[in-house]
């Protein structure tokens, strides 16, 4: 039997609608100012945070600075732009579709799993912070002189690692646009609280030895725990205190963890939409 | 009917005793009902619409007209009873039937602000499987027949409300929907822009025989222009549904007319009261033009009625039937099922 032309388009539809998601995030990410200054925008960001951590350790270090210290913060606040502009952007995805643009019920019933859209949102998302990473790690070396040799990077690793974070970090963001579909007040500062909570948490700026007893074992079910610590050890070549000594356990807890929480992640945003979807919250304009 | 099924011939849309109860924390009012913890939003809704008709959903704020559009374009799900769109139950089949469907909903700023029209019409095009090449044919089509052709290329946060509003009906065309959903599509819009809505409703529908639309609307005009059949909500129950003529004869008791006449004479009222089947006659003298409305018990008893007028000296210039609008027969429905109600509250 013939495949019709609607047949046919719709088999495709999902893989069109991932391409329509991207292309979307990019016009509304880049398409509101000039290139200058949305670059400064993506720069801006991580580099001030990475130079107030600096700041603050010369400070508290009297001036005597330890390049292996600084390293560790420089590729923790580098490697934190991911988290800040991927994972804390999808709730924030939902909320500016549905409050600000009125688009998210037209999306939400276009012929495309709703999560699909969403993850097409993050794609741009890396890319701004893989440059936002990229330029840290670079200014670091060249203003601060942190120890890193752009002949001794592992690279294979820290490819494996980067992806697989990648993973973690859309299960997270799912689950928190989840949230986003039935909470009311309080839902835009949800990402920001979220993540100021895993920076302390994941060793971003340091060691998790330092942390209670309790937050630690929390620390060591979180995949970006895992994923901070493989890029520093593939970009500086060290390990951080309190961690597996080994790479690949420490890229098999990634592994094991991401996993756990993706799907953790994928079943509460599912739950959320049904919760959303029974009691009508998917279009609704909160006006907060 | 109770299974979930997919059939030939099946109606575009069929509910049956539909219930919406929203739960709130706080009270609050929902179209006029005083709500505690719950609000009933629709209580027992059952339609069918079969393909190819325009169907016309007409009830006040708050009816539930636009509860009743979410759970068949699958937002919101029913607290009980089946809904289906083509066949398809919208708990179970729920990316085959927004294959199917469109929505526009009025009254309000929607569209990504930041991209072009036309870019937002390819972006919808492309959720829904469309070619790049097909989408702006299709585009460039359909910005034409609304009067959009040269806001292409405009920023969507540049359009005017009645833009914006022909804009979210092309962005619900670009699919080639089977089933397309009209929330109150050109509530707020001036003149100009509602006539151009209504006229690509209407011949969108004739470009394909099979197309179907449900319009919910508070503009009866709108209804008795556009729509087949209509059904009429209030406080979440269907008080009555029809074809227009129908529900309109319904209403009409007698048969009513309008002669305007050349001159003024006391005594047409009291001749015309007098004659063979004439129920009520009323003569009105405004500005100078002479007119009598009549009922009769039938449109037969015209011919007397006008034997009646000439024989006393009358001389008719003008005769028109009155047929009730369907502004009256939702009044009379809604109207009374309100005061109804309010009396049973009085009472309690």
């Amino acid at each position: 039997m013939a495949i019709t032309e609607r047949e046919q388009r719709n088999s495709h539809s999902w893989i069109h609608s991932l391409r329509a998601a991207v292309w979307l995030e990019w016009q509304t990410r880049g398409n509101w100012t000039n290139p200058w200054l949305f670059t400064l925008y993506i720069l801006g960001k991580p580099i001030s945070a990475a130079l107030v951590l600096v700041f603050m350790y010369e400070v508290v270090s009297g001036g005597k600075v330890n390049t292996m210290i600084l390293g560790y913060l420089i590729v923790g606040a580098a490697t934190w732009a991911f988290v800040d502009t991927v994972m804390g952007e999808f709730p924030r995805t939902v909320l500016s579709d549905r409050e600000e643009y009125a688009m998210l019920k037209y999306v939400y019933i276009a012929p495309h799993r709703f999560i699909t859209f969403l993850i097409g949102r993050a794609a741009p998302r890396i890319l701004m912070a893989a440059v936002a990473f990229t330029v840290t790690l670079i200014i670091g070396v060249v203003f601060l002189k942190i120890p890193i040799h752009i002949f001794s990077i592992n690279y294979l690793l820290l490819t494996v690692t980067m992806l697989i974070g990648f993973i973690s970090l859309i299960g997270f963001g799912v689950a928190f646009a989840g949230l986003a579909l039935v909470l009311k007040r309080g839902a835009w500062d949800m990402s920001t609280a979220i993540s100021g909570a895993l920076y302390l948490v994941t060793g971003a700026i340091f060691p998790i030895t330092i942390l209670p007893g309790f937050l630690k074992d929390i620390a060591l079910v979180i995949p970006l725990t895992y994923w901070i610590e493989l890029t520093r050890r593939a970009v500086l070549g060290y390990s951080s205190p309190g961690m597996p000594s080994g790479w690949a356990i420490t890229l098999f807890y990634q592994i094991i963890t991401t996993i756990l929480v993706t799907t953790i992640a994928i079943i509460a945003y599912y739950i959320c939409e049904h919760f959303a979807r029974e009691r009508g919250q998917l279009d609704r304009v909160t006006g907060n | 009917m109770t299974a979930t099924q997919l059939y030939p011939g099946a109606p575009a849309i069929q509910t049956i005793d539909v219930r919406r109860v929203y739960k709130s924390r706080s009270g609050f009012t929902f179209g006029g009902q005083k709500a505690g913890k719950s609000v009933t939003a629709l209580d027992g809704v059952s339609l069918t619409i079969q393909k190819g008709e325009l169907f016309g959903l007409l009830g006040r704020n708050g009816a539930g007209k636009t509860t009743l559009i979410k759970i068949l374009t699958t937002l919101l799900s029913p607290t009980s009873g089946e809904a289906y769109v083509d066949g398809l139950d919208v708990n179970k089949y729920v990316i085959p039937i927004r294959k199917k469907i469109a929505m526009v909903s009025g009254g309000e700023q929607s569209g990504y602000g930041i991209l072009t029209v036309r870019e937002q019409l390819w972006m919808f095009a492309q959720f829904y499987g469309v070619t790049s090449q097909a989408a702006h044919k299709k585009i460039d089509q359909l910005l034409e027949a609304v009067g959009l052709g040269d806001q292409a290329n405009q920023k969507v946060y540049a359009l005017s409300t009645g833009m914006r509003q022909r804009m979210n009906l092309c962005r619900a065309l670009v699919s080639d929907p089977e089933i397309l959903f009209l929330d109150e599509p050109t509530v707020g819009l001036d003149v100009e822009a509602s006539r151009i809505v209504r006229d690509y409703v209407r011949s969108w529908m004739q470009e394909k025989p099979g197309r179907t639309v449900l319009l919910t609307t508070h503009y009866m005009f709108e209804a008795d222009e556009l729509c087949d059949r209509v059904a009429i909500i209030n406080h979440g129950q269907i008080v009555a549904q029809g074809e227009t003529d129908d529900l309109k004869k319904g209403l009409q008791e007698h048969a009513r007319f309008q002669f305007e006449l050349s001159e003024w004479a006391p005594a047409f009222e009291e001749e015309l009261k007098q004659s063979r089947g004439v129920v009520s006659a009323q003569t009105m003298n405004k500005k100078g033009k002479v007119s009598v409305q009549i009922a009769l018990e039938n449109e037969e008893y015209i011919t007397s009625a006008m034997q009646t007028i000439s024989s006393a000296g009358g001389h008719v210039l003008t005769l028109r039937r009155i047929e009730p609008t369907l502004e009256e027969v939702f009044m009379r429905l809604v109207g009374n099922s309100d005061e109804d109600k309010a009396a049973g509250e009085d009472e309690v």
